[in-house]
């Protein structure tokens, strides 16, 4: 009986030690190799000291010099189940060449969701990325901050400042959490953090990336803040022109937290962000595995559309991970020029990005292969 | 603050369930309780 008991104890042991292995596998970053136009990597926790040394602690890269120009902010992986957000982080902050104005790209905007997976979605640990030779992997994260870093979640999440009521989970939502406070949970302090990036560095433009379910009424779209609007509405105009259907969406006054509300309301900068539509984070999918996050093809979701339940064309050719991050780039490159022509005082100019057209073409490992970067 | 209190009780948890597995006498409730320790030890390594 105590033998068996111990067998038992050391049988557990052993399965704590090999799962927690990979889950402190899942913690580590997996490397990125920025464009030769980098000028600095600074970490998040400059912005606010509470930061360092935590999970949440996350390198913020940056391109250019104080030339007059804009300064860009783009924020990927604000959410971790979101690929291709943080692809598309990746892939400009790996090929940029600034050539007027700063850019400032925070791949891994809340880090500590990047260190875990949500419960219960079957979201796979990494998925693979062909490259011309070979594949590279990239890690799929959570929606929300690791509870490693805060817990528990109180039953209703209020909002700081406006006292909105959430779920307790949205505690942990970054994109919830904004303009966050410097005494505020942890998630909180990422918020504020970002805040403070956005005020101390000038920030004239951001572009916060997500993707959301193809039944989610936001998508293939760009949220804009009312300063935004101009500039986000002559981007969208430019995206149609060009064949690329974004819906352009005015950021809702009453519905706090939100980067693209708090940031536009609490600094002087224009705030936006783009949704594309991922079935793998939808209610309506069926297996969930690494080449549904790649191929974006769920038969599930075919048979949804054909009864008018996606709010986005969904066929047999899925919604694969290139034309979601193309999607991204394509609203980045017009956001750009938009507010350049809106502010020819401050414009800014790059070179070395992809057009929609072109990713579609070579496909994206041609421009994340790290044989590229000697 | 909170966090360390829940990362208490998730201990204490631990160790009254570790006591059961070594108490039971059926091997059904030591099975159970040795699967019911493995996230509670997970938790309480920080792992997950
Ligand atoms: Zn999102």
């Amino acid at each position: 009986m105590k033998l068996r008991a111990a067998i038992f104890a050391v049988g557990v042991l052993s399965l704590a030690i090999y799962t927690g292995l990979g889950f402190r596998a899942s913690q580590v970053d997996e490397p990125l190799y920025p464009s030769p136009s980098l000028s600095k990597i600074v970490r998040l926790s400059e912005y606010d000291s509470r930061l360092r040394g935590t999970r949440a602690d996350t390198d913020v890269y940056e391109f250019g010099e104080p030339d007059g120009g804009a300064t860009i902010l783009v924020l990927g992986g604000t959410h971790c189940d979101e690929p291709a957000s943080y692809i598309a982080a990746y892939l400009l902050l790996e090929n940029i060449e600034m050539e007027r104005g700063r850019m400032l790209i925070v791949p891994r905007t809340n880090r500590s969701a990047m260190s875990h997976k949500t419960i219960g979605e079957a979201h796979p640990p990494t998925f693979d990325i062909p490259l011309p030779n070979g594949v590279r992997p990239f890690r799929m994260g959570s929606r929300y901050t690791n509870p490693l870093d805060q817990w528990p979640d109180p039953e209703v999440f209020v909002h700081s400042p406006s006292g909105q009521e959430l779920s307790g989970a949205d505690s942990r939502n970054l994109n919830r959490s904004y303009p966050g406070a410097a005494n505020g949970n942890f998630t909180g302090q990422i918020a504020f953090a970002i805040t403070e990036l956005v005020k101390q560095e000038h920030v004239d433009l951001v572009i916060d990336l997500h993707e959301a379910s193809p039944e989610y009424p936001v998508i293939n779209a760009i949220v804009a803040h009312e300063r935004a609007m101009d500039c986000a509405s002559m981007a969208v105009l430019d995206l149609q022109l060009e064949g690329l259907e974004f819906a352009l969406e005015p950021s809702p006054a009453n519905f706090r937290g939100l980067s693209h509300r708090e940031l536009g309301d609490h600094t002087l900068t224009h705030a936006t962000l783009m949704e594309s539509a991922n079935v793998s984070q939808g209610r309506l999918r069926g297996k969930t595995n690494a080449d549904l996050v790649v191929s974006g093809l769920d038969s599930m979701y075919v048979r949804a559309a054909k009864i008018n339940m996606t709010r986005v064309p969904y066929d047999e050719k899925g919604i694969p991970l290139k034309v979601r991050v193309g999607r991204h780039i394509a609203g980045f490159h017009k956001l750009i020029s938009a507010f350049s022509q809106l502010n020819p005082d401050r414009a800014a100019a790059f070179t070395g990005i992809p057009t929609y057209d072109e990713l579609q073409q070579h496909d994206l490992g041609i421009y994340l292969d790290p044989h590229d970067h000697p | 603050m909170l966090f360390w209190t829940y990362w208490l009780l998730a201990a204490l948890l631990l160790a009254l369930i570790a006591r059961e597995l070594w108490r039971a006498s059926e091997w059904r409730m030591q099975l159970a309780a040795a699967l019911v320790l493995l996230p509670l030890l997970l938790r309480v390594l920080l792992f997950k």
